[in-house]
């Protein structure tokens, strides 16, 4: 089972690790973390996708989170619907004949030759996860060197706006978590 | 073993896999998490001896110190929660000074894993930077593999802790059971093999250019077993050798281009002479704080060259001209036959000028009735005639033991260097007499230190291993009294300790007791105390105030010692006569 999260954290060393440690407690596998400046300053906004096995408590990851300093929040976006996008460049060596199927690959799919010397280039294919992936599967038939992949970036769709994650606002409320706590108590 | 197929449990794949490792001994403590490996010993006790421990600290360091005298993987056991946090420091300090060793432990069953079970704690997770590695094992079916890789981590390149916690219903599970023997999947994980002909030829060069070498040598010579490479590329080349205080008997001490120990409590001989070289050696050491003191002072003039099997201690510290990352014994072997013989009478004739200085001020020369520790110690030498395998702890007694006992062999000083863990000697040595039947074995305690494993006396009776404690009693954590002494204006708060009475606290474990407080006592007591085949304990009443000199203040340059006053030891030209009577 996979599941997608959307954290804020503080940008600070050590962040990552006090997060990590939580996904190899439970014996999760962090399979792709996408890390960057949110909109925030000092704020950094995290997309992490991981797999576990069923006897999976869902709440669980979320809460401990929740419960570090440096996370401001915390959203399991697994089954809300979003922009899940990736990023990948591919090093690969088409050879002369491939050239051609590589060329078709460029103007059809929208994938862009951005480096090029002799025999070898780096693709660059971006786009919505899914096609990412069949881009690469595409790209296979081709020797490929390398690929490095961004791992997936997620955005919760304009029209969710009620999972919007808001930060600047719970900033404001300084007890926040306890009142979340009363809230489900009463 | 191979194709024989066995159902067994996850619990007796456990004791069938440490057979087939060569384990014959383990420590530890049993509870609830690793209820199921303890049934299953039951089986395997004709093969396996366990040793129930007082506390699973003193599990590690047993492990540790059988792993140090035997150079085999040593086995600590114990369950979840506390019994695993409990390992926490006997790792560090396994980890901190390379000592193969593996902990096992219980975990709750795996569902509840994460869920705060009772004596549920992520040990995986709190044990990485204290170990080299560790395993959760989610499956059954990777319990053998585990193991084996376990072991191999363990033992292989820079030796070192590795933890396997194993859930308490994968113990209960059964599986068709064959030993794994293909080779093992360690893509990030190489130790180096072989070391090329470049680093060989510009090693040699490099010491066949230098006039005044110095070879420093660490616990790697012994890791390595390199000793005798080590001694034939200083003796032909006549280059003196410095040892880290892990490094004490990976050289012999007797041998005249031996310097004895370097660094902060070091001999003041051996640490000008590494101020003064040309060229260091360095041989399986890591450059600590403790050895070299101030690093923008540290051996200015000299050229460096570095043998580490871990290439995240090259250039840490020091940064040196030539580093080659691989096993110490090979690239030895390699260098020795393109060394010129050579015979450096006029740099050694440098040294033993220093040494002559530091001589005179020695504590050996004072006349007194009290006993003092260094005294005492250098009485143990006499004794034991040099011959025993000693288990110091760590305080003024640790620097002592490493300046007046002189080692000969390998792997007979067993002490906590790196991450200097008070309580480690008691339970070190009693996990070293399981390994070591010939030699008697010394226990060089503190007062302080002796309180913090102390339960470990039991330990030590319920196996009637065969070990002599010398507590060393000054009434004070002598170390810490000494940096309060000249760093504090001698305001020695928290540092005197009292102690119980330990030859009735001994006698109550029933163990044989004696208490020393005159040195002429002290070995006609080590001779009482040697003929018992069990243990024994001698309690020395030493005097208070010693001061372990020279030393290096931390932070300081390396040639920048505070020497022992020459008013500790003759006034007016004469040696002192020290009170009489007390």
């Amino acid at each position: 089972m996979k599941q997608t999260i959307i954290t804020y954290v503080k940008d600070e060393p050590g962040v990552l690790n006090r997060i990590a440690r939580h996904f190899y407690r439970l014996n999760y596998n962090i399979e792709s973390i996408a890390a960057g400046r949110s909109e925030i300053r000092g704020i950094t906004r995290l997309t992490i996708v991981c797999n576990h096995t069923d006897h999976y408590n869902q709440s669980l990851i979320n809460n401990h989170l929740e419960d570090l300093d440096t996370v401001l929040d915390v959203k399991d976006i697994s089954n809300v619907p979003s922009i899940l996008r990736e990023h990948a460049l591919v090093k690969l060596k088409p050879g002369e004949k491939g050239m051609s199927l590589l060329n078709d690959l460029v103007s059809e799919k929208g994938v862009k030759i951005i480096d090029n010397d002799n025999s070898i280039c780096i693709v660059e294919a971006t786009g919505e996860v899914e096609e990412v992936e069949n881009l690469i599967k595409q790209l296979k038939q081709f020797e490929i060197l390398e690929i490095m992949r961004s791992g997936k970036v997620a955005m919760v769709k304009v029209d969710q706006d009620e999972h919007r994650v808001e930060i600047e606002e719970k900033k404001k409320q300084k007890s926040w978590a306890t009142q979340q706590i009363s809230d489900a108590l009463y | 073993m191979r194709g024989s197929q066995k159902k067994l449990s996850g619990a007796e794949i456990i004791w069938e896999c440490l057979i087939q490792e060569g384990v014959d001994v383990v420590f530890g403590y049993p509870g609830g998490a690793i209820l199921h490996t303890y049934d299953a010993l039951n089986k395997y006790s004709e093969k396996i001896h366990h040793v129930l421990v007082r506390h699973e600290q003193g599990a590690t360091h047993m492990a540790d110190g059988y792993a140090r005298a035997s150079g085999k993987v040593g086995v600590a056991m114990a369950t979840s929660g506390p019994g695993a946090t409990n390992m926490i420091t006997g790792m560090a300090t396994a980890m901190m000074d390379s000592s193969p060793i593996v902990c096992i432990t219980g975990q709750v069953p795996s569902p509840f894993i994460g869920s705060d079970a009772f004596q549920e704690i992520d040990i995986t997770g709190a044990s990485i930077p204290v170990s080299k590695h560790s395993y959760l094992v989610m499956n059954i079916n990777d319990l053998a593999t585990t193991i084996r890789e376990a072991f191999y981590v363990a033992r292989s390149g820079r030796p070192g802790p590795v933890l396997i916690d194993i859930p308490k219903d994968i113990q209960n599970e059964t599986t068709d059971f064959i030993y794994p023997e293909e080779e093992l999947n360690l893509p990030g994980y190489q130790p180096p093999e072989d070391v090329s002909e470049e680093y060989i030829s510009k090693f040699a060069s490099l010491v066949n250019d230098a006039e005044k070498p110095v070879i420093l040598a660490g616990h790697g010579v012994l890791l390595s077993n390199a000793s005798r490479e080590v001694m034939e590329l200083a003796e032909k080349s006549s280059i003196p050798i410095a040892t880290t205080l892990l490094g004490i008997g990976g050289v012999p001490d007797s041998h005249q281009l031996v310097l004895g120990m370097m660094g902060m409590h070091g001999g003041s001989w051996a640490n000008h002479a590494i101020q003064d070289a040309d060229l260091l050696i360095a041989c399986g050491m890591r450059f600590d704080d403790r050895v070299t003191g101030n690093l923008k002072t540290y051996s200015p003039n000299s050229k460096k060259i570095h043998i580490e099997i871990d290439p995240s201690e090259i250039n840490k510290n020091v940064k040196v001209d030539l580093a080659i990352h691989a096993d110490l014994g090979t690239v030895l072997r390699h260098v020795n036959p393109h060394i010129k013989k050579m015979v450096r009478n006029d740099w050694l004739d440098i040294i033993s000028g220093w040494h002559h200085d530091s001589k005179q001020r020695d504590i050996l020369n004072l006349k007194s009735d009290k006993l003092h520790a260094a005294q005492a110690i250098r009485k143990i030498w006499e004794g034991t005639k040099g011959d025993a395998l000693i288990v110091s702890d760590v305080g003024q007694h640790q620097m002592l033991e490493a300046q007046y006992y002189k080692h000969n062999d390998p792997r007979t000083l067993l002490t906590s260097g790196g991450l200097g863990t008070m309580g480690f000697s008691l339970p070190a040595a009693i996990g070293a007499s399981f390994h070591e039947k010939d030699r008697g074995i010394w226990v060089i305690v503190g007062d302080g230190s002796i309180q913090m494993t102390i339960m470990e006396l039991g330990t030590a009776i319920q196996e009637n291993v065969n070990i002599n404690i010398a507590i060393i009693n000054n009434g004070y954590l002598g170390m810490v009294r000494q940096w309060q002494q000249m760093f504090y204006n001698a305001r020695y708060v928290e540092t005197p300790i009292s102690s119980p009475d330990y030859v009735k606290l001994a006698e109550a474990y029933g163990i044989q007791a004696y208490r020393v407080d005159s040195l002429e006592n002290v070995i006609p007591t080590m001779e009482k105390a040697q003929k018992n085949a069990g243990p024994s304990l001698i309690e020395f009443k030493v005097e208070e105030h010693e001061v372990v000199y020279p030393m290096v203040p931390a932070g300081a340059d390396l040639h920048d010692m505070i020497q022992r006053p020459f008013s500790d030891v003759y006034e007016n030209g004469q040696i002192v006569e020290k009170e009489t009577a007390k």
